[in-house]
């Protein structure tokens, strides 16, 4: 019983979820998976980010700090960036501010280029569902 | 302040709503050559026009810390098109804003009709990533070109 609410509180964040994407990004609604990557997947672009948010906000009547779902600042310190890849203490700092994304893939060959990938629709539910705990 | 599309603002309300208008006349440069004969105020213009109205609603919301700049027009509908002579008004609605940008719903109406309604989502530009130490959009000449200066404080009143 308490499996089948948890289920049924996902399928709600994830179906509103879609929607905002949807309106974000101009994706049909079967485009919009759980694993889907917002970039690679979906399009998005990173002035898409910003749209993501607003909906999501005004959707779950949240307020999303600036950097909380999107690392902000990570790219530009030296200790997190080397020779065009994200050092452990980057990866450690990465997985701290973002617990809802799933790095396993990304450590294996943590390029720049492919953090993007990390942005996915279950990393925004994930953090959606949370949110909508401690409301 | 060649691509200034507004006469004047009417109504400026803090994180509400903003109002401004402006009078075209058969004299308007754009109207000689886009349809000759046939005097449409051209729809970009009307468009551009609600940005800079949402914009400035914004800017005002945000207290003008920083520029704004047009990122996405999420929707456009021109409904009809607008025959010079007239005066048309346009109406911004500030939707949720936060120090990254905003997002607003815009109208277009002539005679009381809406001819056109539009989305936006502008971001914010801090002056130390434009690179310019004053602002390039909200600057005096600006607040001064539509007596807008009232909206600012003291500080920045006396440049």
């Amino acid at each position: 019983m308490v499996e089948s609410t948890a289920n049924e509180k996902a399928d709600k964040v994830f179906s509103e979820v879609r929607k905002c994407l949807v309106a974000a990004l101009g994706v049909d609604e079967e485009e919009v998976k759980y694993e889907s990557s917002l970039i690679r997947d979906l399009g998005a672009e990173s002035i898409d980010f910003l749209d993501i948010i607003f909906r999501l906000e005004k959707e779950f009547s949240i307020k999303i700090p600036r950097g909380d779902l999107f690392p902000e600042n990570l790219m530009n310190n030296p200790a997190y960036v080397q020779s065009g890849k994200i050092t452990e203490a980057g990866v450690a700092e990465l997985k701290k501010r973002n617990p809802y994304a799933d790095f396993s893939t990304f450590e294996k060959d943590p390029q720049v280029s492919k953090l993007q990938d990390t942005f996915t629709v279950k990393m925004i539910c994930g953090y959606i569902a949370d949110k909508i705990d401690t409301k | 302040m060649r691509w200034i599309l507004l006469d004047r603002f009417c109504e400026i309300e803090r994180d509400k709503r903003a109002v401004a208008d402006k009078n075209i006349s058969l004299q308007e440069t754009c109207l000689q050559d886009q349809l000759p004969g046939r005097p449409i105020y051209p729809q970009t213009l009307m468009l551009e026009a609600m940005a800079q109205t949402g914009g400035v609603l914004a800017g005002y919301s945000m207290d003008f810390k920083c520029d704004l700049f047009l990122a996405k027009i999420e929707s456009v509908v021109f409904k009809e098109p607008v025959w010079a002579p007239a005066k048309i008004v346009y109406t911004a609605e500030l939707g949720t804003y936060n120090d990254t940008g905003c997002r607003f719903q815009a109208a277009t109406t002539v005679d009381n009709k809406q001819v056109a309604q539009a989305a936006y989502l502008l971001v914010t530009a801090p002056a130390d990533i434009t690179g310019n130490t004053e602002p390039i959009v909200f600057n005096f000449q600006f607040f001064k070109l539509f007596n807008l200066q009232k909206l600012l404080g003291g500080e920045r009143l006396s440049k």
